[in-house]
């Protein structure tokens, strides 16, 4: 049990304050020590003396109206303010992370970069057609940066429909001589199928 | 929602929140003002206003601050008005705001108040040493009764005042206290036990001096 001093209970039995068993204990005190009730008159006249002492009125230049103008203001600070308030101090805080942070964003630039670069001039076999690059993968030749997850619509060559395809896509005669060929065209992913399987290679 | 506010959608109160209760009536204006009515936020600026400009004044001893103070935390309130959840009452949250304000505006002017630790009286360290125009003379010279403990008040070490204006002044509880302050009933209790013994110190010896010139 922790030991109250006597100058907190009597405070806190001032204002009513104290466990019941504190409340008795205080009481007793009060009953047989004259010391203990001046304190407590002491006490009293203090809490009593800040009790009395007037609430200042505000002054006028705190009116509703100026407030409104304040609020409204504050209604479109919202984001400025925030960066205003925030970015400084984060850059003052840690203004030693930010070569860090500048070197972190050349380095992921960098990377990126050449994964585009690499991506467009890849090893191997590549070939450049109409300004498109195409990839060989085993037997098929597969155009730069198509979304390999999409099923090509098959385009067989040999066929009628193949036929008037390719007459009407004269840019891509040049495609169907490299062979078996998935590419994007306007009317989505499609795979073009040769006529002479002895096109291919 | 401004149709809305027009068409008094907003503005009254459904049935079943217009209650005896307070804390209903609190929630209710958070809610309005959720709902973009500003008169919930008039009402609480007219409810508060002399309070919270009251305890600024109390707390920094300055009217140049203390209305600052009070205006920054009436903005305060506008922006997170519409939080209140009525975990605790709208007073004791309003009187929170305004007592983090004032602290951290007398933490920045910590400078200027440095505590001074008596060896003579040990029972003092709660007085502060200010400008000299807050200095223990100014007490004896005080006039009246009010201006004496005003003075007396301006020398207690800003927990200790924070802590007596809040229960004498304004007439919160400990529990509410300790809510406003964040901190431990039994630290609010202590507080207020020695804010109170050193204002009856500073008050003695001010009449002990005053004894002594006349």
């Amino acid at each position: 049990m922790s030991v109250i001093p006597i100058s907190e209970l009597l405070s806190a039995y001032l204002d009513g304050e104290l466990s019941p068993e504190d409340h008795f204990r205080v009481e007793k005190m009060l009953a047989e020590d004259a010391g203990v009730r001046e304190q407590l008159e002491g006490l009293c006249r203090v809490s009593l003396g800040v009790r009395q002492l007037e609430r200042p009125a505000p002054p006028p230049a705190l009116d509703l109206a100026q407030l409104h103008r304040l609020t409204r203001l504050d209604r479109h600070r919202g984001l400025i303010e925030y960066l205003q308030d925030f970015l400084p101090g984060i850059a003052g805080r840690h203004s030693s992370l930010i070569p860090a942070f500048a070197l972190m964003l050349l380095f992921g630039w960098s990377i990126y970069s050449y994964s585009v670069w690499n991506w467009n001039h890849p090893p191997g076999d590549s070939a450049e057609i109409s300004g498109k690059m195409f990839l060989r993968e085993g037997e098929v030749w597969f155009q730069a940066g198509i979304s390999n997850w999409l099923t090509p619509r098959p385009v067989d060559l040999a066929s009628t429909e193949g036929q008037s395809f390719l007459e009407s896509r004269p840019d891509l005669v040049g495609v169907a001589k490299l062979g078996e060929v998935v590419l994007e065209t306007d009317d989505g992913l499609v795979r073009l199928i040769p006529a002479d399987p002895f096109a291919n290679g | 929602m401004v149709d809305m506010v027009k068409s008094g959608v907003v503005a009254a109160a459904p049935k079943a929140m217009v209650g005896n209760s307070t804390l209903e009536r609190e929630l209710w204006l958070a809610e309005r003002h959720r709902q973009g009515d500003d008169r919930a936020f008039d009402e609480v600026y007219r409810l508060y206003l002399p309070q919270v400009y009251g305890l600024c004044l109390r707390l920094c001893h300055s009217a140049t601050d203390a209305e600052d103070l009070a205006q920054e935390t009436f903005i305060r309130i506008y922006r997170h008005l519409g939080s209140f959840d009525g975990r605790a009452s709208l007073k004791t949250w309003v009187f929170r705001v305004t007592v983090n304000l004032c602290s951290s505006r007398l933490s920045r002017r910590r400078l200027l108040t440095l505590p001074v630790r008596s060896t003579e009286d040990p029972e003092e360290e709660g007085v502060l040493l200010v400008d000299p125009e807050r200095s223990p003379e100014s007490l004896s010279l005080a006039r009246d009764a009010a201006e004496r403990i005003e003075a007396a008040l301006r020398l207690l070490q800003p927990n200790f005042r924070a802590a007596v204006v809040l229960r004498d002044l304004e007439g919160l509880s400990y529990e509410e206290i300790a809510e406003v302050l964040d901190i431990h009933i039994g630290t609010v209790r202590s507080r207020i036990a020695r804010g109170r013994e050193g204002l009856r110190l500073l008050l003695e010896k001010a009449e002990g001096r005053k004894r002594a010139v006349s």
